[in-house]
């Protein structure tokens, strides 16, 4: 009994880490902001095409994170609706007919923000609980 | 052109590329390009696909484009394509070399030698990264099919709501050297001109094009039987060795993709108002299913050619000149060309890294025609012929 109560602190200092660790993965999200604050919620179906179009002829432009980010993965699963390799493809043929290019890229999500704060009419999808600045605001919401 | 020589232009370009920075006095500019390496082989001794036969060959397909695109503006910007081919008899050089204005967000224009936009892959063939199959089925992508033009092509975006509807229009005319009926014929098309709609919705691509064109191929033998034709006043049959008529050309098709499967067709009719060549519609049907980077698709493709009917009015027997014109008339109809083709491909393709991909298929060609160029055999005389094609392909895209 004395053994036992001398692990309990150990068992419960590991339970709580379990839980900790596990807490974000429980409500995983990823946010969609555009640097806009006209704009009311965004669809996936008008993200898709912001983000095949490259926002052509559309109020926002997209930003992409690089290849190997969860975040981009997550996006391309939920909202474009096809791997990254189709998604090549798509870019591959647009580009080398004159078609388009592919949406601009930064490297990671405090560069998005900075970019954002500086830049009116961009959307881009985040980690929930990103902190947002007044002119950036959440359009659209994928929990996975 | 030597076999060396053509490598030269891509290699410089790419050395540009690698040697000199991206910017420089606020003028931008980038360096793209594609390779693929094909190989593939018959089983049938007899027969040849499109350069295949029953030995393996890497030539027929393999290739190198390097592309440089330099922005002078935000809205003015030079495209230029270089590309090296393994086969000699297939032009290597300057692909492509365009201006570009995009003075909207949502239009652009092109102007100078680009890509004919007649089907829905015909200005990506080279760039088999874009598209599943190592071949993409050539009863639709057919040899009449020239890839490039010089002119000017407008592109207008619209957003409509969920939905983008593309639209675009170009004129512009064709010089060249073309394979027609499995032979080389100078070929000229004055007043190209060609609409195309293309609808993106939810998982769905849709398009559909109108192009037409006067064309005139340059066949010298039928000239002079047709001068001789009409110098004896038989002007319908002369009539019938014209080639030079216009043409139509109309293109269909539907894509569906999606993480787990994915399915496209196409349609396209070619009418010539010439009687020496077929009206051709073809079609192909794939549905195929993506396990992650894995690939596999089944396509049904099918080519059915048909020829007008020509004037028999040179009366025989009546003396040695007029028999010795109707014969040689008679042989030139005997020659023309109608195909009737079926394929079946199933393949598989592998991203096995971001910018590369592996491919395998086996295609099954069954061909009925008549004066087939499709499976060509030495012996003319079967016109019932049957031969499987493997193909193994990498595709590189950087």
């Amino acid at each position: 009994m004395r053994d036992m109560l001398k692990k309990t602190p150990a068992l419960v200092a590991t339970l709580m880490a379990l839980v900790v660790s596990f807490a974000p993965l429980a409500n995983d999200r990823i946010i969609v902001v555009a640097s806009d604050t006209s704009i009311g919620a965004i669809s996936k179906w008008q993200l898709r095409q912001i983000y095949l179009e490259n926002g052509v002829n559309h109020k926002l432009k997209p930003i992409n994170l690089p290849i190997g980010a969860v975040e981009r993965a997550v996006f391309n699963t939920h909202v474009i609706g096809l791997t990254e390799s189709r998604i090549r493809s798509y870019w591959t043929q647009r580009k080398f007919t004159g078609r388009g290019t592919p949406p601009k890229e930064l490297k990671s999500v405090e560069a998005i923000i900075e970019y954002l704060k500086q830049h009116p009419g961009y959307v881009a999808y985040l980690p929930e609980g990103t902190e947002l600045t007044e002119s950036i605001r959440v359009v659209h919401r994928i929990a996975y | 052109m030597h076999h060396y020589v053509k490598w030269v232009v891509p290699t410089g370009f790419a050395l540009w590329g690698l040697l000199i920075p991206n910017t420089c006095q606020g003028v931008d500019y980038e360096f793209s390009g594609y390779s693929r390496v094909v190989a593939g082989i018959l089983d049938d001794s007899e027969l040849s696909y499109f350069g295949y036969d029953d030995s393996l060959s890497f030539d027929n397909n393999s290739l190198l484009g390097l592309q440089g695109r330099v922005d002078f503006t935000e809205q003015w910007s030079v495209t230029g394509l270089a590309l090296a081919h393994s086969k000699d008899s297939i032009d290597s050089g300057i692909e492509w070399l365009y201006v570009s204005w995009q003075p909207l967000d949502a239009l652009t224009v092109k102007a100078g030698k680009m890509q004919t936009p007649f089907f829905s892959l015909s200005d990506v063939l080279d760039i088999g990264y874009a598209y599943p199959w190592v071949m993409a089925p050539r009863e639709v992508y057919n040899d009449f099919i020239f890839e490039s033009y010089q002119g000017i092509d407008l592109r207008y975006t619209l957003a409509l709501g969920e939905a983008t509807l593309a639209l675009e229009g170009y004129y512009g005319f064709f010089k060249d050297d073309i394979s027609i009926n499995s032979s080389v014929a100078h070929t000229e098309v004055d007043d190209m001109r060609g609409s195309i709609a293309e609808l993106s919705w939810q998982n769905w691509r849709l398009r559909a094009s109108y192009h037409t064109g006067d064309v005139e191929v340059e066949m010298p033998e039928l000239e002079s039987l047709a001068l001789a034709l009409g110098q004896a006043g038989f002007t319908s049959s002369a009539g019938n060795l014209e080639t030079q008529e216009q043409v139509d050309f109309i293109q269909l098709s539907a894509e569906y993709d999606s993480l787990s499967y994915f399915f496209k067709a196409e349609y396209a009719d070619t009418r010539m108002a010439m009687e020496y060549f077929p009206e051709i519609k073809s079609f192909y049907l794939t549905a195929g299913y993506h396990f992650d980077l894995i690939s596999t698709y089944l396509t049904y493709g099918q080519r059915r050619d048909s020829l007008l009917q020509v004037a028999d009015e040179i009366p025989s027997g009546v003396s040695p000149e007029l028999d010795a014109l109707n014969a040689a008339y008679s042989m030139a109809q005997e020659e023309r060309i109608k195909e009737k083709v079926d394929s079946w491909t199933l393949g598989v393709r592998w991203d096995f890294r971001d910018d590369m991909a592996l491919k395998t298929e086996i295609k099954n060609i069954h061909v009925e025609s008549h004066n087939s160029t499709i499976l060509v055999s030495d012996d003319g005389a079967h016109s019932n012929r049957r031969a499987n094609l493997l193909l193994v392909a990498w595709e590189w895209v950087f």
